[in-house]
């Protein structure tokens, strides 16, 4: 029995990591140096060229662990084009995986012609004010208050962040 | 997310703060040249270039006409001018019949919206109906996102990146520059004769219904927008990474697809948007404590 059940770990182990991999490929936008944790200062163990493959293992904050044929390490989110969307909780991943395989995602997906409702130059130009929808839109502004009370029941917490400059690039 | 992400943002701003005022005293200086000939609407190019018009009298009167619709930078003004292009908006695409959605949003935006440069605007943000994946955001406060968009995102985080793109908009009063490169202002002013105020002189001023949210910003904007986006979403305490995650999931949509046609043609492509941030933000952020996503917490349209 105990062996059996050791087993069959080993088999959803398994069984999620090749969801892990198929969920999430990747390719780099750059070429990149791949760290030895989620950390500009932490070791170099290699790099990667643009254009790379990589597997995506899990994410933490603005990096993704990654492996491509036998590296693995971390490199940064920024440089990386995903496939899928990657999970946001780190050291949750394979929760992510299986709430990702599950989740309702439409990219692709050719809409039905039925209700759709799209918005394109024509309807914009053509548009007739709508003083309903003002006086609708206004009922639900909120006040400052409101919002840093919301904040607040969020736990989230103002944090002094300087702009980014612009980087100056050309395409 | 213009996907906003995302992200089709359109956003306007009627006056040069002293940070823009270079630009608006270069657009002045097109403005008796472009007012003092006849219309030629098929011609949205710039008036450099136009012979000295002929009509002094005229370009006087226009110059002063804008002068005192556009020049005098209040708040209200642009206010005006937004509430007119959101009703035309709504007009459109109504909003999205939940009370609980729209309250949400207006939470989230309002959170973000006072973490930038314009904490007291009257902020309005809401959902609009229809299956486009875009938003749009106009003078003074107003920002949407489409349901379409809204459907496509995960967590409050992201939803705050694409907020804060469109707020940043605002804030940067870009719309203004729209109005520069086309002839609205100038045609609109011809139009107005001497009624500069009121509802009426907002729409003579944004042209045919809410057709300017259709217009192409400037690219450097919009890279401008999901820099700052990303910054107040990050000042908010959320996860930074929200709005290119948005922008990757958009990037995934076949360009084909109708549902971004719109915002795919008056935006950067996605991927090129996301290697951008991902120029600007370089080291940065290593140093920024870890953001919320806050996924539990997010609305889901039933």
């Amino acid at each position: 029995m105990k062996t059996q059940y050791g087993i069959g770990l080993i088999l959803v182990g398994a069984l999620c990591s090749a969801l892990a991999m198929a969920a999430q490929t990747g390719t780099l936008i750059k070429s990149e140096s791949l760290y030895a944790a989620p950390a500009g200062t932490s070791a170099r163990v290699g790099s990667l060229s643009r254009g790379a493959r990589v597997s995506v293992i899990k994410r933490q904050g603005g990096w993704l662990q990654v492996s491509s044929g036998r590296s693995q390490g971390w490199v940064r989110l920024l440089s990386v084009r995903t496939g899928a969307a990657y999970s946001s909780n780190a050291g949750a991943d394979v929760v992510g995986m299986a709430q990702m395989a599950t989740r309702k995602r439409q990219p692709g997906q050719i809409v039905a012609t039925a209700g759709v409702r799209g918005l394109n130059e024509e309807d914009l130009k053509e548009a007739h004010y709508s003083a309903d929808g003002i006086a609708q839109l206004d009922r639900y502004s909120i006040s400052a208050s409101v919002a840093r009370s919301f904040a607040a029941q969020g736990g989230l917490r103002a944090v002094s962040v300087v702009y980014l400059p612009n980087p100056q690039r050309e395409y | 997310m213009k996907t906003s992400i995302l992200l089709l943002a359109l956003t306007a701003g009627l006056l040069g703060n002293s940070a823009q005022a270079y630009d608006f005293n270069d657009f002045l200086k097109q403005l008796p040249s472009q007012l003092g000939k006849q219309p030629e609407p098929a011609q949205p190019a710039p008036a450099q270039t136009d012979a000295p018009a002929k009509q002094p009298s005229l370009r006087e009167n226009a110059t002063n006409i804008l002068l005192g619709a556009i020049a005098k930078p209040t708040d209200n003004d642009e206010i005006q001018l937004g509430q007119q292009l959101a009703g035309n908006l709504l007009g459109a695409a109504p909003l999205v019949k939940d009370d609980n959605l729209q309250r949400y949003v207006n939470k989230v935006g309002r959170w973000v919206a006072l973490q930038s440069d314009r904490p007291n605007l009257p902020w309005h943000f809401g959902v609009i109906d229809s299956t486009d994946i875009n938003a749009f955001a106009a003078p003074g406060g107003f920002v949407f996102v489409t349901k379409g968009l809204y459907q496509q995102l995960n967590n409050e985080a992201e939803l705050a990146g694409v907020l804060g793109h469109e707020i940043s908009h605002v804030v940067n009063k870009d719309q203004l520059n729209i109005l520069q490169k086309s002839k609205l202002i100038g045609l609109g002013a011809q139009a107005l004769g001497k009624q500069i105020k009121g509802s009426d002189a907002a729409q003579q001023l944004i042209g045919s219904g809410a057709e300017i949210m259709s217009r192409t910003l400037d690219k450097d904007a919009e890279f401008a927008a999901d820099r700052m986006g990303m910054v107040l979403a990050a000042r908010a305490g959320y996860d930074a990474y929200g709005l290119p995650a948005v922008l990757q999931e958009i990037g995934h949509t076949p360009a084909n697809d109708s549902r971004v046609a719109l915002l795919f043609k008056t935006h950067p492509a996605p991927d090129v948007r996301f290697a951008m941030l991902g120029d600007a933000v370089g080291s940065r952020f290593d140093r920024l404590p870890p953001g919320k996503d806050l996924q539990q917490r997010f609305y889901r349209i039933k």
